[in-house]
């Protein structure tokens, strides 16, 4: 998603098997009360209305990943360096979040339970 | 005083009749003709001696333009300033790209049609020595004219009228 | 001269009907805009109009302060009378392109009496129908100018692979064609007007309209190739226009919008409408301003026939969606199917359209309901409700079960949804109002082309000349014994 870009013709969201998408058919976010904005993750634009909403994979998270990795001499990005939001709260360890394409990620080994992946 | 004439006029009631006119005027040699009518006449051409208009190839090179910017367009886009896989396509993806070229052609071609026409036809002319003849305004209507011009190297005006009236 | 009438009557039906010289034609037709007095009755029609295009104006300011959520679009109906409206609307608009351009290239010389104001209902239709599309996005004061190619700060473009920029392209080049294409017949008219208002402002307007236009053999010769160019210009287009509107749900993936059928189902479709409209719009047109002479009989009856024609492609379209739906073997495409006809909850809009589109065209078989004005009429607007229920059906009963259950829902339209719709009707006869007031209905200097008198007869001496010219210039008008 490029929040800054869309303008809303919510087309992905039609399309999209899952309905994973949500739009922001009105204003839900007061933009105006100040204290508000202290409670907010400056990471983390917020979305006017007439925006589609989709997770982004914290993308923010990713970027600082990405930004360690390179300090560290352009190395890959480790498994496990990455957690998203929603999987840092998760009780069960339900959620993971990790390279499909590589062979030694934690997603690729074998499960004993079934549990939803998000890659 | 004759530096002042833009030309005779003859006005005529059937089309029939001004098509004649205008075969013996060409006949007897006279270039700077025109006539007037209120719908299109394709027996005219003939008659004037009206040469075919370049406009259909000046449509085409629009057409080709409109093509070429659009080709150019995506190119730019996809493959030079902001290259982005989109569903697997590569980024040069032609058969997506058809309806917007497609498009641009047509654009392009109707736009040199309607303003090359008026450019060629010379307008929009808001004066012309034509209109100072009262009963031109019937040239809308349902009258039709001829007219040699003055600058025409074979007028004498004499004669002129006397072809014109024998018409 | 009454051989030759006899002639012409024998040879081809009555395009133009009563005793009509050139000038007769001009004065009957350039008085509908000339005369003083305006009727009461268009007074009336245009208030009325007026007030509904208000509804437009205030649902518009509405959805801009609030955003879409004033509707009743939601998840998973993204879309529903946004886009409905818009398919309905562009689809109208093709009649017009289609009398102008199409009929013009096939030599039809019925065209000439109608195609002024159904070239005129092409650019209204297509004004309102373009108003969907930006309005339904959720930040139209951004859409306004980012479908258009235009890098943002951050330096993206637009995705040139996606439907919804063809569309932008298609509907905003289609609205350009038929607005030049329109003008380009109006010049020689608006001429016409100018040579014969008598109010000193009307004559200065339509003088600077017609751009000095003044029917000179030269300028006629260049007028006709452009005017043929941009018929077999606009031909094309025409077509590309709803090919690339059915493309924005034959190319996504929703069972029941991905179908390889869409395009030439949505023109046929698209031509169906629009004649129904043609013809909703000339039956009391031609009684209101006594046009009768023009627009006869024989011009309702081929348009009934065209409607008839399109009308079973677009049946066609029907049948052939439900037996794709099988043939595919996909159990998403097999449930839309069944979805759709009985299963569903919308299976009420499939039978009222089935009756609209497919039951109710069957009478125009018969001579007596293709001659009788009042059952055109009702049929047309049978029609028109019928075309509108087809995109209903497309897109809100195929989007309403889509591939999860857990996100099935049901769509109903709030009120602003029906105010805009409304709106956009009263807008659209606003215009036409407008347009019957102040322009010729007619255009005149091709009905002039339509009368005997406007043939040319040859001469014996240019018979050994050229013998092509003779028999040309004969044609069908001269007494054979001649």
């Amino acid at each position: 998603m490029v929040y800054n870009r869309c303008v809303g013709t919510r087309y992905c969201s039609n399309n999209c098997p899952y309905k994973v998408r949500r739009f922001n058919f009105l204003l839900y976010q007061d933009w105006n009360t100040p204290q508000y904005k202290l409670m907010r993750n400056p990471e983390v634009s917020i979305r006017s209305r007439g925006v589609m909403e989709k997770c982004t994979y914290c993308t923010q998270r990713i970027s600082a990943a990405r930004i360690e990795s390179q300090k560290d001499g352009a190395r890959k990005i480790r498994d496990g360096e990455v957690v998203t939001a929603c999987q840092s709260v998760c009780p069960t360890d339900a959620i993971i979040f990790g390279d499909m394409g590589d062979p030694e990620s934690r997603l690729r080994r074998p499960r004993k339970i079934s549990v939803i992946t998000i890659c | 005083m004759e530096q002042n004439i833009y030309g005779i006029m003859a006005e005529f009631d059937t089309p029939t009749e001004l098509v004649d006119a205008a075969r013996q005027v060409r006949d007897a040699g006279y270039t700077k003709t025109d006539a007037f009518s209120p719908f299109p006449l394709h027996e005219i051409d003939e008659a004037l001696g009206i040469k075919r208009s370049i406009l259909p190839y000046l449509i085409f090179a629009g057409g080709v333009t409109g093509l070429l910017s659009g080709l150019g367009l995506v190119y730019f886009v996809h493959v030079f300033d902001y290259p982005i896989i989109v569903g697997g396509r590569p980024h040069f993806s032609l058969p997506a790209f058809i309806p917007p070229v497609y498009e641009l052609t047509i654009l392009f071609a109707a736009l040199v049609a309607v303003f090359g026409m008026l450019f060629l036809n010379g307008l929009p002319a808001p004066y012309h020595p034509v209109f100072n003849v009262p009963r031109f305004a019937f040239a809308t209507r349902e009258k039709f004219f001829l007219i040699i011009e003055a600058k025409d190297p074979k007028v004498r005006l004499r004669r002129e009228h006397e072809v014109l009236w024998k018409a | 001269m009454q051989d030759e009438k006899d002639l012409q009557e024998k040879l081809r039906p009555a395009m133009i009907e009563g005793d009509h010289s050139f000038a007769s034609v001009t004065d009957k037709i350039s008085d509908v805009t000339l005369k003083k007095r305006t009727p009461f009755h268009w007074f009336i029609g245009f208030a009325i109009a007026f007030m509904v295009a208000q509804l437009l104006l205030f649902s518009v300011i509405w959805l801009l302060a609030n955003g879409i959520g004033v509707w009743g679009n939601n998840q998973p109906v993204g879309w529903a009378f946004d886009i409905i409206n818009f398919v309905w609307w562009i689809g109208i608009g093709h009649a017009g392109t289609l009398i102008s351009a199409i009929l013009l290239l096939l030599n039809q010389k019925w065209r000439t009496s109608i195609n002024r104001f159904a070239e005129a209902m092409t650019l209204f239709a297509v004004a309102c129908a373009a108003m969907f599309p930006l309005l339904h996005t959720g930040r139209p004061w951004l859409a306004a100018y980012w479908l258009f190619p235009y890098p943002n700060t951050m330096g993206i473009w637009p995705n040139f692979r996606s439907p919804l920029i063809w569309d932008v392209f298609a509907v905003s080049t289609y609205a350009t064609v038929s607005a030049l294409f329109w003008y380009v017949g109006l010049i020689p008219d608006l001429a016409t007007l100018r040579d014969r208002a008598k109010n000193k402002y009307f004559k200065f307007i339509y003088a600077a309209l017609s751009w000095g236009w003044r029917g000179s053999a030269r300028h006629w010769h260049r007028y006709e190739i452009t005017y043929l160019i941009l018929a077999g210009l606009s031909t094309p287009l025409v077509l590309s226009v709803h090919s690339i509107v059915s493309f924005d749900f034959s190319v996504s993936q929703v069972p029941g919008w991905h179908a390889t059928i869409f395009p030439p189902y949505f023109v046929a479709g698209a031509v169906f409408a629009g004649f129904a409209m043609v013809l909703i719009l000339c039956i009391p047109l031609r009684h209101m301003y006594r046009m009768q002479d023009f627009i006869t009989h024989t011009h309702l009856v081929y348009m009934a026939k065209v409607m008839l024609a399109t009308g079973l492609i677009v049946v066609y379209g029907y049948a052939m969606e439900g037996f794709f739906g099988w043939y595919s073997a996909s159990q998403y495409e097999v449930f839309m199917v069944k979805n759709r006809i009985w299963e569903g909850p919308y299976w009420w809009s499939y039978w009222l359209l089935i009756f609209c589109n497919g039951l109710s065209i069957q009478l125009l078989w018969f001579k007596r309901f293709r001659e009788s004005e009042f059952w055109l009429f009702l049929i047309s607007i049978i029609v028109s409700v019928g075309m509108w229920l087809e995109r209903f059906v497309i897109i809100v009963t195929s989007l309403h079960r889509d591939f999860l259950p857990s996100s099935w829902a049901m769509y109903s339209p709030r009120v602003w949804d029906w105010t805009m719709f409304i709106g956009t009707i009263g807008f659209f006869f606003t215009l036409i109002y407008l347009f019957v007031r102040f322009v010729p209905i007619i255009s005149i200097f091709e009905v002039r082309t339509l009368l005997p008198d406007a043939n040319v007869h040859g001469h014996h001496q240019d018979f050994e000349e050229n013998v092509n010219e003779v028999e040309y210039t004969y044609d069908r008008t001269d007494p054979p014994n001649e």
